[in-house]
This record gives structure tokens, C-alpha cells and sequence, in this order.
């Protein structure tokens, strides 16, 4: 059992240095913090953004109905690049938007054409107008940070970093990246799978899924086909490794002197129990991406006409929760997929395979979810 | 950049580094060890930077910073909205305790500007 009530955890302390700590910490750190994060946008980018005819909210004080106020909707697709020059200030200078030419800044364009690629693969494959299923504006910022190792969706914008130049290299280079923190955003605006254990490893599959989609869709590329990397191209050439994660072969995309090696899990039989990433959700999300992987290619075609169908209906279906486990995903989309395609269908078939191979049966689920079982 | 991964390697206070997850000591009269550990990401990896402050040239600054900080006080909040933040592991002699990215009052966040001043990050194996 992940214990996530242990956020701040005490040691044993003396009452008085208690005390001591209480007061003088207190006078010396002024608890402004709070105030500095929700300020944490300049002047400038509020004008930019009050140009393009939108309001940015810091996530910390968004709620879904001010996010509605936040960014008005206008159906179809409307991206907004902003560029953070280096700096951790949200969301930064407004550098290109819909419909204007590639400007010289190449993260910029790859961000760009990156959430059009997305957009591509929820409208077309999935009748999905943006996130939130209106229209809702697209909003990235690139050149995040300084040496910035990571990309990330804030509860609004897509972030991407620049790299460090020695292990990582620009996130805007990988379109299933791009597709990934996008697919974060609608994931949000539908199941709103809880970030930490079972469920937050969910919400990282879900995120992978219509990521690695995004650019099999972009390509036209068949499930067979298809290298099901996330983060192919990222790593410098220093690095021996083909991408973040493989989600056909879990535990395989690297194994460098410094890196180390991949330490994602392919089966229930290695489930990771941890406190650290928020439980592993994205360590333990290794074993539902080979569940779908498996399902896709043993399927054939393309897989957003097939799996991917059957788990974008669980993920904005009425029966998915928050809380939702591995054991109670797979059932889901079994039921779904039988709906869809028919019981015993090849699809139906596919998704059961998928899932016996990696070891979400009755036996696994009560090991690993917690009660959980179908 | 002053590097002072050798003394983090084991100082007069020092010793078997052990797992990042184990509790970091001290020895009695002194501030003991700081570790930061960096998880998460986009990417899932553990990055930790660890420090025996005793054998550190920036022993009394760095172990003051530490055992002023509100261990017992500090609270990481709500969870942080969106996906793919890195979150932080910060233990010592003192207490322990964790921040979302975003998330970090800015006494906690000079600490970890100053340990990556002082000493280069490990990477580990995650879980």
C-alpha cells in the first residue's frame, strides 16, 4: 500500500527546537510564497495574451468554470506559442499563433505543428474538439526554464523545456511528447484520473496512448508498424537509448552508464510500490501500455480505429472514476470493447490477451489494487 | 561549481550512502547529511543530490539554512493540477519532507539551489 498521507513526515525533534525552529523560521522566511506563485506571470505576457483576446489563469487558482471563463471557445483548431525565454515565468511571450507563417525559432514550429498533430487525431479519429471538447485554444510555452529537463501540462498550457544538451535535447523534437502533454488536458476534462498510484499510472497510459497515436495517426502508420516509442530523438548522442519508455516492451527504451537502465515494469508480477513520482505512475504505467501495445499490433491497421476507439470511449464514458485501477480499466475496456466490436470479435479478443499477458487477472488485481476485481 | 560530490561520498560523517529511501543521520554534534531527491518528470527518473554538510567548506551556512528551515511546518499543499512535474524528497537529521514542482515556498527552494551548488546530482533507479 502507497502511503501518500506521509507527505510531510516528522522526525524526532526536541519540543524547544521545535519551538526555536517555529519562531525564528518564522521571522527569517516570510511565507510569501504562496502570493509569489499565483503572481508568477509578467506584465507583459498578460498583455500579449489579452491581444489574442484570452485571459491566462495560474493553475493554482483555477477551478473548471473559471478555466471556461479563462479561454473563450470558438470551435476548431486554435493554437497560441508562447515562449518563455529561459525563464519559469508562465506563459510568456505570445510568438505565434493559428494560422500564421513558421517563424524562426524551430521549437516554436515543432510545438506548433506538434498540437496540430494532436488536434488532428482527436477530431478526426475521435469527433474531439480540443481538450475540453469546445474548442478550447491550445496554449504551449517553449524554452521553458534554463537547461529545463522535462515537459509538462500545468492544468492549462503544455510546457516544454530546451534540454540540457548533454543527456536531454529539446521536448518540442518528439510529436509523441507533444501528443502525450496534450493528451494530459483532455484526460483532465474527462476521467480526471487522480495523479498517484494506480490511478495516476493511468492517467500517464491514457497520456502515452494518444500520444504514441498522435503519431502513428500523423503518419499514417499502421499498428504493426509502428516503433511505439514515447520520446524517440530526445536523447542526445551522447545517450544509449532509443526514447523515454517503449510501450510494447517496457523496461527496454535505454540502458546508458548514466542513465541507467529503463526501469519500467512490463508485468504485474513487477509492479513498482513507491512513494516517490506520486506513487510511479510513471514507472507502473509500463504495464497497461504493453497491454494496449500487445492489443494494437495483435489487432493490425490502424490502431485508433480499433483500440484506440475502445479506449477513448472508457476514458470519457460515464463509468471510469478518479480512482479507477489497472483491474478495473481492463475490465472496462473489455465490456467496451465487446460493445463496440462484438464478444469474441478479434478486437475483443486483442484486448483480453493484452491484458492476460501482462497480468491483470483476478490474482494480479487483488495484489496490486487493493481490492479491486472483475 | 564548487563539487563536493567526493565529501557527500563519505566525509567524516559519512559512510555507506545506502538507498535514497533510507532516513539520512547525522552524528550527534553535527548537522548530519542533506539529501534532495528529484523524481518524476515526463521522463520518471530519480535524480538525487546528497551532501554531508559537516565535511562540506560550506558547513555553517548550509547547516544553519538547514536546521532553521520549518521541517515540522512545512505543508506541500494540494496536489498540483496538470501532469509530468517533477516532485522533490528533501531529508535530513531534521525531518523530511516532500514538494510538488510549483509547489515549494521559496525557503525550501533556495536550499535545493544551494545543494546543487554545492555538489553534482546522482542518478539512481527509481522505486
Amino acid at each position: 500500500m502507497i502511503s501518500h498521507s506521509a507527505v510531510n513526515i516528522r522526525s524526532v525533534i526536541p519540543p524547544y527546537l521545535l519551538d526555536a525552529i517555529a519562531e525564528r523560521g518564522t521571522q527569517r522566511f516570510p511565507r510569501a510564497a504562496a502570493a509569489a506563485r499565483s503572481c508568477r506571470m509578467s506584465d507583459e505576457s498578460c498583455r500579449n495574451l489579452r491581444l489574442a483576446g484570452l485571459r491566462y489563469t495560474p493553475p493554482a487558482d483555477l477551478d473548471k468554470d473559471e478555466a471556461a471563463l479563462a479561454a473563450p471557445a470558438r470551435a476548431g483548431l486554435q493554437r497560441l506559442i508562447h515562449d518563455a525565454e529561459n525563464t519559469e515565468v508562465l506563459p510568456g511571450t505570445l510568438v505565434l499563433s493559428e494560422g500564421e507563417a513558421p517563424v524562426s525559432d524551430e521549437p516554436v514550429n515543432e510545438a506548433y505543428d506538434g498540437l496540430g498533430a494532436a488536434y488532428a487525431l482527436f477530431s478526426e479519429a475521435f469527433s474531439r474538439d480540443s481538450l475540453d471538447g469546445q474548442g478550447m485554444p491550445l496554449m504551449a510555452s517553449v524554452h521553458y526554464g534554463k537547461d529545463y529537463d522535462n515537459a509538462f501540462f500545468d492544468g492549462r498550457l503544455m510546457v516544454f523545456g530546451d534540454g540540457d544538451d548533454e543527456v536531454f535535447t529539446g521536448f518540442t523534437g518528439s510529436v509523441s511528447i507533444i501528443g502525450h502533454e496534450l493528451s494530459h488536458g483532455v484526460i483532465s476534462h474527462t476521467a480526471d484520473l487522480e495523479y498517484s498510484g494506480q490511478p495516476g499510472a493511468l492517467n500517464e497510459h491514457c497520456a502515452d496512448v494518444f500520444g504514441a497515436l498522435t503519431q502513428q495517426h500523423a503518419a499514417g502508420q499502421n499498428a504493426e508498424d509502428a516503433d511505439w516509442l514515447i520520446g524517440a530523438g530526445i536523447f542526445t548522442a551522447e545517450v544509449t537509448g532509443r526514447a523515454l519508455r517503449s510501450m510494447i516492451e517496457p523496461g527496454t527504451a535505454y540502458d546508458d552508464d548514466v542513465l541507467g537502465r529503463d526501469p519500467q515494469p512490463a508485468h504485474m508480477d513487477d509492479f513498482v510500490t513507491t512513494d516517490s513520482d506520486n506513487g510511479g505512475v510513471h514507472l507502473n504505467s509500463g504495464i497497461p501500455n504493453r497491454a494496449f501495445a500487445l492489443a494494437a499490433t495483435s489487432i493490425g491497421g490502424s490502431a485508433w480505429e480499433s483500440a484506440g476507439q475502445v479506449w477513448y470511449s472508457v476514458l470519457t464514458g460515464s463509468e471510469i472514476t478518479k480512482q479507477t485501477d489497472f483491474a478495473g480499466f481492463a475490465q472496462l475496456t473489455i465490456a467496451e470493447a465487446a460493445d463496440q466490436f462484438g464478444a469474441g470479435s478479434d478486437v475483443h479478443d486483442a484486448v483480453v490477451a493484452g491484458w492476460e499477458a501482462v497480468g491483470i487477472s483476478h490474482a494480479a488485481s487483488a495484489r496490486g489494487n487493493q481490492g479491486s476485481s472483475w | 561549481m564548487d563539487s563536493e560530490a567526493d565529501a557527500a561520498a563519505g566525509g567524516p560523517a559519512g559512510g555507506d550512502r545506502g538507498d535514497a529511501s533510507e532516513p539520512v543521520h547525522g552524528r550527534d554534534d553535527g548537522y548530519g547529511r542533506l539529501l534532495v531527491e528529484r523524481t518524476g518528470g515526463i521522463g520518471g527518473m530519480l535524480l538525487v543530490w546528497e551532501v554531508d554538510i559537516d565535511a562540506s567548506s560550506r558547513r555553517e551556512d548550509l547547516g544553519r539554512t538547514v536546521a532553521e528551515l520549518p521541517w515540522s511546518q512545512a505543508e506541500s499543499g494540494a496536489p498540483p493540477a496538470g501532469a509530468d512535474r517533477f516532485a522533490y524528497l528533501i531529508e535530513s537529521r531534521y525531518g523530511s519532507v516532500r514538494f510538488g514542482e510549483g509547489q515549494m515556498p521559496q525557503e525550501w527552494q533556495r536550499l535545493i539551489d544551494e545543494v546543487r551548488e554545492v555538489t553534482e546530482p546522482q542518478r539512481r533507479r527509481p522505486g
